[in-house]
């Protein structure tokens, strides 16, 4: 679609949502901004970073700023699951807290369990009534793996002692996106590693409707919050790849935007931590990088406020936002492609490895690249184009 | 007799509080955890130096702790090899700097963001506020980001950053990286200084006396106001015994205390109890959270702890005068995190870039075989891993937390630290005070 009539498009859709009643008639987000000393222009700056995250030009920046001033139309539901709340965590840390965070308030979290006041029979009645409430119109948000229930090791939360399968079940009749925030809700994560214990499932396991995967362990907070910024732009699920993550976040390769890429691509390797090449910030392929095999942009949007992320601090990514990662891309601190499984010849592949060396590597990068363009076809039903 | 059930929130994870009430006092108290993972049982069998991948995921919260410890356990199955291990001062600097902003971010997180509104609402049952809507919560939100983001510098990302290896840590950190991390922790301080403890942190450092610390306008004395309001300084009392088995710059070695003389501790002497968990008995067991005892009686770990065996003067004074109430043990995070400010600010003004950030270890890691224990004090008390290792592979590994030690699982004859000081208590809101005065962590207790 040509951008003229998309940028008409949204804006229709704006001003419709803005039509819709505030969920609670308290102080309006420019209101509350101003109060925290936020000027307008710090806001414009935050909504241009935004636009340029979900890959729209920079001429949708006052369409992003509108989308984000309507998030109080918006409630939203996050459940807990079998998790370490480390998702919760990277969400409190959202870049621009005094925007971020101002928003997440706005957006009228309906029901937090680390962050609400309320407990007890109280918490369990806010969820039923949340969930009665606004009965197709909230985004529901599911941080952790889901123990399916088979063996007695069980998740149980509330007064009732429903099970955590029955809540987020339940939950996501009648939502209106479903998000799985997290490795461990998008594809049961480190509890779902062998032997999964407890049998956790992915949250897309459990319902029949679309579930979109927001994977990362944890996911970066932009990619938490620019998903719920999409979904008010465009009322729709965002472009999916074949593992139903967002293109605008996971399309990319955690190498295509390495700052070590050059090193790569020179051929210059840290060979072992603490050497030569470590200090001057070689590519870490061989001390386990798993970036040529991962689709996420951490390299790009990094972490606690675009501060860092693990391989500025001179460890490799470990290709947490791809599936069963836990199993298929250990050992973490050696390549994959030295990885030792008995081939038909019985030489294990690191003997191959050892010799061919990068050439091995550009052949999984061709694979990585049949991936994606699978992926391109999966997904381009999904889209809203 | 009576049994009331309530679900805790606002804790990391998911908590069950069962009271049994007799003359409507609390004459005991479950505390179930429901939520099982199975960490220790998918680390088996997995290359060694990916239980620092790995060990991370047990808390969100504590993630760095437990990387930490994970390192320290397998430096100590080197040692027990025979090799050595030698970790520059630079290195443990930086491993200290991380786990120092891990307790400053949760001490001012659970102090703005649990115990203020609990308060809060404890005043006004009608409260339901949220946590974002203050203005003073905001300037927290604000500090605890600026704590993580001098962490990021060095460890990459917060939670789950993956920065240490066994024989030191793979960061290289710059003097641009220092300024800005130095940067941000003055943010810190100047938060904690204005809004936390309404004075300068030498002065809060320098002080002997609780009225001291009273006196001053700020966040942590209108705290202590509502705590003495509501008789949270005679309440929440527990054993009055105290253990630190990790090693800190304000003591030396592993200590115990038992109300205020200190004495000599050795991890040795650590057991893990199943009683009444679901691993020891499926039908009669009621939780999955193992319970943490030091020669088979339970302690209090934490900042307390930690502040009590290093007999710091000032906490010594709130202890004199309210002992192990559940006021003590709230000042105790708030005083112990003007220590490591000062501590860490401290590290980063003199840390020495010259010298390596990691040794390699000569031994082949797919030769290593032996076992190894790492202890470590995380934001909410001390914690254990212990590894046996068979040619580089995880044979077993036990995790202890910190939660497991305060909230374990006693019986009436032998009540848990956590159990103790709920016994005789005679409102649930209250009781849901105390227990939150612990720092409760469901996620860590039950892996």
């Amino acid at each position: 679609m040509e951008h003229a009539k998309l940028y008409e498009r949204l804006a229709d859709r704006l001003s419709n949502l803005e039509k819709f009643p505030r969920i609670k008639e308290e102080k309006s987000i420019a209101a509350l901004m101003e109060e925290h000393g936020i000027s307008r222009r710090d806001f414009m700056k935050w909504a241009a970073g935004v636009t340029a995250m979900l890959s729209l030009p920079s001429t949708f920046t006052p369409l992003m700023a509108q989308a984000a001033e309507l998030t109080d139309r918006l409630p939203v539901i996050w459940l807990h699951m079998a998790e370490c709340t480390g998702c919760s965590e990277s969400l409190l840390r959202t870049d621009a807290p005094t925007i971020d965070s101002l928003i997440f308030d706005h957006i009228s979290l309906e029901y937090h369990e680390t962050l609400m006041v309320a407990c007890g029979w109280q918490a369990e009645h806010n969820l039923e009534s949340a969930i009665e409430k606004y009965k197709g119109k909230y985004i529901l948000m599911v941080e952790g793996g889901i123990p399916a229930g088979s063996s007695e090791f069980f998740l149980t939360v509330g007064p009732h002692g429903q099970t955590g399968q029955a809540s987020a079940k339940k939950a996501s009749e009648s939502a209106a996106a479903i998000f799985a925030i997290g490795s461990c809700s998008s594809f049961g994560g480190i509890q779902a590693a062998h032997p999964n214990p407890t049998n956790a499932q992915p949250l897309s396991k459990i319902t029949n409707k679309p579930v979109i995967n927001v994977p990362g362990c944890p996911p970066s907070e932009k990619n938490i919050v620019g998903n719920v910024l999409h979904y008010i732009l465009f009322g729709t699920l965002p472009a999916l790849d074949a593992y139903n993550r967002p293109k605008w976040a996971y399309g990319l390769r955690i190498h295509d935007l390495c700052e070590r890429r050059g090193h790569f691509d020179a051929g210059e390797f840290v060979q072992e931590f603490g050497d030569a090449g470590a200090k001057k910030g070689f590519c870490l392929y061989k001390v386990g990088c798993k970036g040529p095999y991962t689709f996420n942009n951490c390299s790009r949007e990094r972490f606690n406020q675009h501060t860092s992320w693990p391989v500025q601090a001179g460890h490799g990514c470990i290709g947490c936002s791809e599936p069963g990662f836990w199993d298929n891309m250990g050992p973490f601190e050696e390549p994959l492609g030295d990885k030792l499984y008995h081939t038909v010849y019985g030489d294990g592949a690191d003997k191959t490895a050892d010799k061919v060396g990068v050439a091995l590597l550009t052949a999984t990068a061709v694979g990585i690249a049949a991936h994606a363009a699978i992926a391109a076809v999966k997904g381009s039903g999904k889209t809203e184009e | 007799m009576k049994i009331t059930k309530e679900i805790i929130q606002r804790i990391e994870g998911e908590a069950t509080l069962e009271l049994e009430w007799e003359e409507q006092k609390i004459s005991f108290a479950r505390i179930k955890f429901f939520n099982y993972r199975g960490i220790e049982e998918i680390l088996q069998k997995r290359p060694i130096l990916d239980a620092l991948a790995l060990t991370p995921r047990v808390c969100g919260i504590c993630s760095h702790s437990h990387a930490i410890a994970s390192v320290h356990a397998i430096e100590a199955c080197y040692k027990n090899a025979g090799e050595l291990l030698h970790v520059s001062q630079k290195a443990k600097d930086i491993r200290e700097i991380a786990l120092n902003a891990e307790k400053i971010h949760n001490h001012i997180k659970w102090y703005f963001f649990t115990i203020l509104p609990e308060l809060r609402r404890i005043s006004d049952p009608t409260y339901h506020g949220n946590a974002f809507k203050e203005k003073q919560w905001f300037h927290a939100q604000n500090a605890i980001m600026e704590t993580l983001k001098m962490s990021a510098h060095f460890t990459g990302q917060w939670p789950h950053g993956s920065f240490v290896m066994a024989g030191g840590v793979t960061c290289d950190p710059l003097k641009s990286d220092l300024l800005s991390a130095l940067g941000c922790l003055d943010a810190v301080i100047a938060f904690c200084e204005e809004h936390f403890y309404g004075m300068r942190l030498e002065e809060l450092l320098g002080f002997d006396s609780a009225l001291q610390v009273m006196s001053a306008p700020s966040a942590l004395s209108h705290g202590i106001d509502e705590m003495l309001k509501h008789g949270f300084d005679r309440l929440g009392r527990s054993f009055d015994r105290f253990l630190a088995l990790g090693e800190s710059y304000m003591y030396e070695g592993s200590l115990k205390a038992s109300k205020t003389t200190v004495l000599s501790a050795d991890v040795k002497y650590v057991h893990e109890s199943l009683e009444h968990t679901f691993f020891e008995d499926k039908h009669k067991g009621y939780t999955y959270s193992k319970s943490a005892m030091y020669k088979k009686s339970y302690w209090e770990v934490g900042p307390m702890a930690r502040l009590m065996v290093a007999k710091e003067p000032l906490m010594r004074d709130f202890h004199r005068r309210f002992k192990d109430a559940a006021l003590t043990r709230v000042v105790a995070r708030a005083v112990e995190c003007a220590h490591l400010l000062w501590r860490t600010k401290d590290l980063l003004e003199h840390l020495t870039l010259k010298e390596p950030s990691f040794i390699p270890p000569k031994k082949e890691i797919h030769t290593l075989s032996g076992e190894g224990m790492g202890v470590v004090e995380a934001p909410r008390g001390s914690l254990i891993h212990h590894v046996k290792v068979h040619q580089g592979m995880i044979q077993s590994y036990d995790i202890i937390t910190p939660t497991v030690w305060n909230l374990g699982n006693g019986d009436t004859e032998n009540p848990s630290t956590a159990q103790k000081a709920l016994i005789g208590l005679h409102s649930f809101t209250k009781a849901d005070f105390i227990l939150k005065s612990f720092d409760v962590c469901s996620v860590c207790t039950t892996q």
